[in-house]
């Protein structure tokens, strides 16, 4: 479909995606999904900080009954900003809010597929990958059973950083550059996991475009040893845009993934790795991956999970059908290393699903961090989407229609019994503190605790005054205070601060704040209240819960009590600084050059 | 000049290259090509299920692994039949070659199970290449994959190895469409290598289900009298007969010892099909009943009716149009038969029931024809007269969608329940007609007096149950002295056996307590069933009870 130059298939694949979105504009949510309520309640959270005044959240003072966790210095903060912006800017509930960002996801991701699928093999691949990919069972798992946000939200960026990759090689242009350089940094900045599973496949499928690249300009047969090295060279300078792209993705999110990696070491990993999220239960076996089982239950050891692990009936079908179809088309004969590449990242993703793979998981710490051996189906949901489209490569437009809407409706065929949600009514009642505290004591939920926690607990006197109805108007232990020797008072407190009048009656009286310790809590004595840092209050965590405790001179004063930026966190914040720097840099360049001479390809800026 | 960027089709000439250096003859006896690769890999979704590590509860349930066990303790016996478990019937019951070909797997390595399981899975494959050699000179290559697809996901077949456990009926499904596909080659190069495949071909049928193959045969002739051929007819039909002839041959051990079988099992004629059965969507896992409210799927298949009218509809190949005419008639001769408008016919003439168990049986042999004229849909669509890239690659696209249809129409059906415990070698015991198997049972504690045991039996049931039997747990001495008793339904009168489904596994514990007043020790455990109405129990061979163990 082509009207005056514009490509009104991008409407068409928004109309195709409607359907998956469908369960979400109707009454009710699933709160029955396994993350539906940590997805209202992350975003309930992330609020209310977003609204005591910390535009990047990474401490939330509520988290396992009210002991706080640094969840989003650990766990990607996208996906909630973008929660944020609904219920902002929109207006919309938590749970409205929730439900707009998965709507979001699931068009985004058609569109992104639609994109990258269209630069290699034409409008009507194109059309046939983004449906394939909306209605992959994998995905929908993602949507309707997991209801895992930052994860359905990755798997919307994955196309675009495709699709900026390919085209960073194949027609390398600063637009592109930067604009995968912001696909890469939402990818990180949405799941950090999803990216590192991803990225070496990414570098890969780069490498392979630049040899594909290079083989028009010499043919690789022609290549000796003599030679080698200067083909690298070029290998490289085909790759750099590329590379550059990805490094400038990094750079813009380093103020997360950089703290993200360097502390996550203080929060306790077993609560990551260990227990129910063992990856040895959850390996797939082979009749999963073509079973038409669909459910809500959740994945556990053995070969019958009442869930559907399932590739897609429809997809690999396709797929096979595509073997030796694709790449016969004359204008398509670069696809073929495309769909080759496709291929090879669906039998890793199979793989590595399967407890075949047992002793790659033991051997290899990176392949773990995956956490659970079915989130490699990531893996074969883009490589199926693409495989799905192959034998449409190259197609003539006129010609292509007919079919690939018939292939497009194949695959939503296939997928129409897997479009739905358990609606349910939150068993905690209405979104609130209270209705918070109720689901961390059921479900064991969202109660992470730092390193120096080595008992976990299992309710606390903020869950009592909440459930009381009341305010938590100071995170200080006054339990300890029985002697009188020292009194406290707090004058104010937000999501990362308390300040407090103290009274101590003599040298080593500790504060005891019931906050989990983690780096970046820091003590100051203030020259008066709300007044200046006049020296630093030494910060130590004590006992079975680790909690904060500040030793405070003799006499009476004000301190403060201040999450703050530790060493790496400052560092990933100037890095993404500069980064963005570094790109508008390259616009006013590009913007100079372009006006100093004309149009100038990438390799000629300096 | 095309080029392809396809794996397919090199792993194919390389597999070509290890066949023709094994079989050394210039003119090869099979068309390996990379679409019998892609054929295996697009009928994953039918032989997958049976890559689970437990074993698909149907009807059958755990029989055909006890019966792989039996042929193995008697191994040599050529008049050895799978019999445990089973009446005996030469014509209606399943023949020897599926279980010498799970024991081959199994000295492979494979357990019993997965041997049974990988039989069934290379039925399927089989099957597809079977029918993709046949329909290939005929429908061209898209038109046989997808002949083939339809043959590889028809629902009868799936209900014969997913519902019923019909292992060897399945195994003979797989093995029908390589016989129609000889006889075809045999007629067109009059090779000896391929008349004698026919004839093979025949035996094996024979070997596999013999009742099938009567009919089976009867097709092949019928098809080779409707050449005008007479030099082919002769040649062809002497091979035929060769094949027949070997089939009894290789039966005769078990007529001689164990005669041809016994009276029907079922009124025949009761369990014909209703008209409107083969086209419900609906699929369960019950029996055949009689009347028109089987449980059982009988479903010809949306995919091979549709594809099929739409084959007629737009206008079936000129070519071979005398093999598509036979395959109409032989379709819906097959379907007659197996219909209730066949009820006056099968009462004036009931000899040839003889052979079947239930007439709908039948459309296992209807099964390749229907697929061949459901194959004829992609020619027919595409336009096997227009040439070029475009228009190669428009009918790529359409096959693409027609196969991907297929496949979608069946995928509902592959949900088979499993059984998950490891089968023994041999069921403890058999009670009653062949009514019920007792499949193991475990002891827990010590048979001294004073003490309670417990008992974990799992049963079977092998045919519908007309009556809540009861189970007895007895402990008694050497005497036959009883000292400890206990009686109950099935899990404590939760799950009757009249419930029970024929196949499923069912467990139950039991706990007894021994007076401390008895012996000190000397007992056995005795158990059984009996009907809780009258007292009668259930014969377990001479006896009417299972002794479990001594003491």
């Amino acid at each position: 479909m082509k009207a005056r130059g514009w490509d009104w298939n991008w409407l068409l694949v928004a109309g195709i995606s409607l359907f998956a979105m469908g369960p979400f504009f109707a009454p009710g949510y699933f709160w029955g999904a396994h993350d539906a309520r940590h997805n209202v309640y992350f975003l309930f959270l992330f609020d209310r900080a977003f609204r005591d005044g910390v535009w990047w959240p990474r401490w939330l003072p509520d988290f396992t009954f009210g002991y706080g966790y640094p969840f989003f210095n650990i766990y990607g903060p996208l996906a909630s900003f973008l929660g944020e912006f609904f219920h902002l800017v929109g207006g919309l509930d938590f749970v409205a809010s929730v439900e707009a960002v998965f709507i979001l996801s699931i068009l985004a991701s058609g569109l992104g597929m639609y994109g990258f699928a269209r630069d290699w093999g034409g409008r009507a691949a194109g059309l046939v990958a983004a449906t394939a990919y909306v209605y992959m069972p994998y995905h929908l798992l993602d949507l309707y059973v997991r209801a895992a946000l930052a994860e359905s939200v990755a798997l919307a960026f994955i196309p675009f950083v495709l699709w900026g990759c390919r085209a960073s090689v194949m027609r390398p242009r600063w637009a592109v550059v930067c604009g995968t350089a912001l696909a890469y940094a939402g990818l990180m900045l949405t799941s950090h996991l999803v990216t590192f599973i991803f990225t070496p496949f990414l570098i890969l499928y780069v490498v392979i475009l630049g040899l594909v690249r290079l083989n028009r300009e010499e043919p690789l047969r022609e290549v000796s040893a003599e030679s080698a090295l200067p083909l690298l060279a070029n290998l490289a300078r085909q790759a750099f845009a590329s590379g550059l792209a990805l490094a400038l993705g990094l750079g813009l999110s380093a103020l997360f993934w950089l703290p993200a990696w360097a502390e996550f070491r203080y929060v306790r990993q077993d609560q990551w790795y260990g227990g129910r999220y063992d990856y040895r239960d959850d390996f797939v076996y082979f009749h999963q991956l073509f079973s038409p089982t669909w459910g809500f239950g959740v994945s556990g050891p053995g070969p019958d999970d009442p869930v559907g692990f399932g590739l897609g009936v429809v997809p690999v079908t396709l797929a096979l059908l595509g073997l030796g179809i694709a790449g016969r088309a004359r204008r398509a004969e670069d696809a073929c290393w495309d769909l080759r590449f496709f291929w090879f990242f669906l039998v890793v993703g199979v793989f590595l699903t399967m407890g075949a793979s047992v002793p790659l998981w033991e051997a290899l710490s990176p392949v773990r961090y995956a956490q659970f051996p079915w989130r490699y189906l990531t893996y074969t949901t883009v490589a199926l989407a693409c495989l799905s489209a192959a034998s449409l490569v190259g197609r003539r437009e006129a010609e292509a229609l007919l079919p690939a809407l018939f292939l497009s409706a194949l695959l939503l065929l296939g997928s129409y019994p897997y479009l739905r949600g358990e609606i349910r009514e939150p068993a905690e009642g209405p979104v609130s503190l209270a209705g918070l505290m109720r689901f961390m004591q059921s479900a064991d939920e969202m109660t992470g605790a730092t390193i120096w926690v080595t008992e976990r607990p299992h309710w606390s006197p903020m869950a009592d005054v909440i459930m009381a109805g009341g305010e938590i108007t100071s995170r200080v232990d006054y339990s300890r205070e029985a002697d009188k020797s020292l009194i406290v008072g707090s004058v104010g407190i937000s999501a990362v601060h308390e300040e407090l009048y103290f009274r101590a009656a003599g040298p080593g009286k500790r504060i005891i704040f019931n906050h989990f310790y983690y780096p970046g809590w820091r003590a100051y004595l203030l020259d008066k209240e709300h007044g200046r840092p006049v020296r630093e209050l030494p910060v130590e965590p004590q006992g079975p819960l680790g909690r904060i405790t500040v030793e405070v001179p003799a006499g009476e004063g004000w301190m403060l009590l201040r999450f703050e930026d530790t060493p790496v966190r400052v560092a990933g914040k100037a890095i993404s600084g500069l980064t963005i720097g570094l790109l508008a840099v390259g616009w006013v360049i590009r913007w100079w050059l372009r006006r100093a001479k004309g149009r100038v390809p990438m390799e000629e800026m300096p | 000049m095309m080029k392809g960027c396809d794996a397919a089709p090199t792993l194919g000439r390389a597999l070509g290259l290890c066949y023709n250096f094994a079989m050394p003859s210039t003119r090869r006896l099979f068309p390996l090509e990379s679409d019998l690769i892609l054929l295996t890999l697009l009928a994953v979704f039918a032989w997958a299920p049976l890559t689970h590590p437990g074993f698909p509860q149907t009807h059958a349930g755990l029989l055909p692994v006890f019966n792989l066990h039996d042929l193995g303790r008697r191994w040599g016996d050529l008049a050895w039949g799978p019999a445990v478990g089973r009446v005996h019937d030469l014509w209606r019951g399943e023949g020897p070659f599926p279980y010498y070909l799970a024991a081959a797997l199994r000295a492979l390595g494979l357990d019993g199970g997965d041997a049974i399981k990988a039989v069934g899975g290379l039925a399927v494959v089989v099957g597809a290449w079977g029918l993709y050699a046949w329909a290939r000179p005929w429908l061209g290559r898209g038109g046989a994959l997808l002949s083939a697809v339809v043959y590889a996901y028809w629902p009868y077949a799936l209900a014969a190895r997913l519902v019923r456990g019909a292992w060897a009926e399945a195994v003979w499904m797989g093995l029908w469409p390589l016989a129609l596909w000889a006889l075809e080659a045999a007629k067109a190069t009059g090779q000896k290598r391929n008349l004698a495949t026919l004839a093979f071909a025949a035996a094996l049928l024979a070997w596999t289900q013999a009742g099938l193959a009567a009919w089976a045969w009867a097709a092949l002739w019928a098809r080779l009298l409707s050449w005008r051929e007479a030099r082919a007819r002769g040649r062809v039909g002497a091979a035929l007969l060769a094949g027949a002839l070997l089939g009894a041959a290789g039966l005769a051990p078990q007529a001689v010892n164990a005669g041809w079988g016994g009276p029907a099992p079922v009124d025949f004629i009761q369990h014909l099909v209703y008209p409107f059965q083969f086209f419900l969507a609906g699929w369960g896992d019950g029996l055949s009943v009689a009347g028109w409210q089987d449980m059982l799927p009988l479903s010809l298949g949306l995919a091979a009716v549709g594809l099929t009218v739409v084959a007629w509809v737009v206008g079936p190949p000129t070519a071979g149009r005398d093999l598509f005419l036979f395959a109409v008639g032989a379709s819906v001769v097959g379907l007659f038969l197996a219909s209730t408008l066949a009820a006056p016919l099968w009462s004036t003439w009931p000899t040839p029931a003889r052979t079947l168990t239930y007439p709908w049986q039948l459309l296992g042999l209807v099964g390749p024809f229907l697929a061949l004229l459901a194959g004829a849909a992609f020619p027919a669509l595409a336009g096997r007269d227009q040439r070029g890239e475009e228009a190669a690659l428009r009918r790529s696209a359409l096959h693409a969608g027609l196969v991907a249809m297929v496949v979608l129409a069946s995928y509902a059906y592959l949900q088979p329940r499993y059984i998950t415990l490891t089968p023994p070698r041999a069921p403890t015991a058999i009670l009653g007609d062949h009514q019920v198997m007792l499949v193991d049972v475990e002891v827990e504690g010590a048979l001294r007096a004073g003490e309670k045991i417990g008992l974990t039996a799992r049963w079977q049931a092998l045919k519908p149950l007309d009556k809540d039997y009861s189970i007895f747990v007895h402990v008694v001495d050497e005497k036959g002295e009883r000292w400890g008793q206990h009686d109950t339904q099935p899990q404590g009168g939760q799950y009757p056996m009249t419930r029970w489904r024929v196949g499923e596994v069912v467990e139950d514990r039991y706990e007894v307590l021994i007076r401390a007043d008895g012996p000190a020790d000397g007992y056995r455990v005795i158990l059984g069933l009996y009907d809780w109405q009258t007292g009668a129990r259930l014969r377990v061979g001479d006896a009417d009870h299972v002794v479990i163990t001594r003491g």
